[in-house]
């Protein structure tokens, strides 16, 4: 994008600044989603398949820029398969030494994670397929029911938040039409040049400079390179 | 529900978690101020549609079809949990034409959509209303998390729809998605260019893709690669 000179370290500087006032944003939110559970800290872990496993990475925390107690337990390599468990159910899974906690909802219980507290973990996902879990740990959490169900909604939209973190809006710069990027968007939705003419009154040809455009814009060598490269741009989303 | 529904129903729970599941969406539908519900499974890569609990009059939802219920789920009206319930006119831009029409016609002037992701699996609700203002957004939101807890504890044995690729099939779409062609990936790995080729066919059927361009778009998304 920046190809030499001073320009572009500004530039860098200005970006940064701002993607962490965004993060500041959503670690206030998650705090506030703690205190409504009493609990005192909150992770966000995004879950993936690795090596055909499901693997969870942390990604943000209390402690932000830091990644503390919370994160680690939950990602501790051995340790998942709880975790695990908890991505593929939609329940909220209860981790606590204290075996009194009542289940509902059909809520999974299990050890405690850190300690003396009780953590809560809620399986979410966002819009774009992404999975993962956010984490509410705290020695005086309650887990009563109606209210760690309005938390599960609202680490929904904190997941939303947080996803869009990793794939930022398209900053200016890159340099792609609203046409490139549509043909590009369609392309990653499986539609061939053909289908795409049609869809937006194109002749082929045209669809194909497009996303020809669109590839050579992204520094890319064909137009699968350009949907991965715009996809992880967040470009296209 | 009537015997041309049993074409397009949901093989992922069992008959009596039917049940159980129409019973609590008449109960949700009752304190939304809903007229009528609707529940199904949405399967978005392939379009295809399983009807979990409904009590849609038989006409309208056989006119609508399941085509027209993947029409509905993709509209964008959807809500994610967590999000403020948007009750929807039903003479909306959004609403596709026939869907509205069919719903006009059995009196209904608006309704919620909401999507319920468990697992890995999606579901739909929709709640219909006569009446303007007749729906409850905040009693909506709510019903949302309640349904998603009752259906992952009725759903059979998990079903992994985005099923784990395989290293090698990882591996050939990670170079796949840095823009090299078969031959490049084939020299990259030290095997021949069918093998690849296999691997990657795998590959996007595993993902539900139709080609290699979508498969790599499903599989970012997905964090897989």
């Amino acid at each position: 994008m920046f190809e030499d000179g001073a320009a572009p370290q500004i530039a860098a500087d200005r970006i940064e600044r701002e993607v962490s006032r965004a993060f500041l944003a959503v670690v206030e939110r998650g705090q506030d989603l703690a205190a409504m559970m009493d609990a005192k800290r909150f992770a966000i872990v995004f879950a993936a398949y690795r090596e055909g496993r499901l693997a969870l990475q942390p990604f943000l925390d209390t402690s932000y820029p830091g990644l503390p107690a919370l994160s680690r337990a939950l990602t501790a390599p051995g340790e998942t398969t709880q975790l695990q468990q908890a991505v593929t159910r939609a329940q909220p899974t209860v981790f606590s030494g204290n075996r009194e906690l009542p289940a509902h909802h059909g809520q999974a219980s299990a050890p405690a994670l850190i300690g003396e507290e009780t953590s809560i973990v809620l399986p979410v996902h966002s819009p774009c397929g992404r999975r993962g879990l956010i984490a509410l740990s705290g020695p005086d959490m309650t887990v009563e029911e109606d209210r760690s169900m309005r938390a599960h909604l609202r680490a929904f939209a904190l997941f939303r938040s947080a996803c869009q973190l990793r794939a930022p809006e398209p900053r200016a710069g890159h340099g792609l039409s609203k046409r490139d990027i549509e043909c590009l968007r369609l392309t990653a939705d499986g539609l061939t040049s053909e289908q795409i003419a049609e869809r937006l009154g194109l002749s082929v040809h045209t669809a194909n400079q497009y996303v020809s455009a669109a590839a050579e814009k992204l520094d890319a060598v064909n137009r699968m390179h350009a949907v991965a490269k715009a996809l992880r741009a967040g470009i296209i989303s | 529900m009537t015997e041309a529904f049993s074409t397009f129903r949901t093989d992922r729970i069992e008959a009596s978690g039917l049940r159980e599941l129409g019973a609590l969406m008449r109960g949700f539908s009752r304190r939304i101020g809903a007229d009528a519900y609707l529940l199904f499974e949405h399967r978005p890569q392939t379009g295809s549609v399983g009807l979990i609990a409904c009590d849609w009059p038989f006409d309208m939802i056989a006119e609508i079809g399941s085509e027209g219920l993947d029409r509905l789920a993709t509209a964008g009206i959807a809500c994610a949990p967590g999000e403020a319930a948007a009750i929807v006119a039903l003479d909306a831009e959004a609403i596709p034409a026939d869907i509205s029409a069919a719903a006009r016609e059995n009196g209904y002037s608006s309704l919620i959509c909401q999507s319920l992701p468990v697992g890995d699996a999606l579901f739909v609700a929709v709640y219909c209303a006569a009446g303007d203002g007749a729906l409850d957004a905040e009693e909506a939101e709510l019903a949302q998390m309640r349904a998603i807890y009752a259906i992952s504890q009725r759903l059979k044995a998990k079903v992994e729809i985005a099923s784990p690729l395989s290293v090698r099939e990882k591996e050939c779409l990670s170079w796949v998605a840095e823009g090299k062609t078969t031959e490049e990936v084939a020299m990259i790995l030290g095997v021949s260019a069918n093998t690849i080729n296999a691997y990657i066919a795998k590959a996007i059927q595993k993902v539900a893709a139709t080609n290699r361009a979508m498969a790599i778009a499903t599989a970012i998304r997905a964090g897989m690669i």
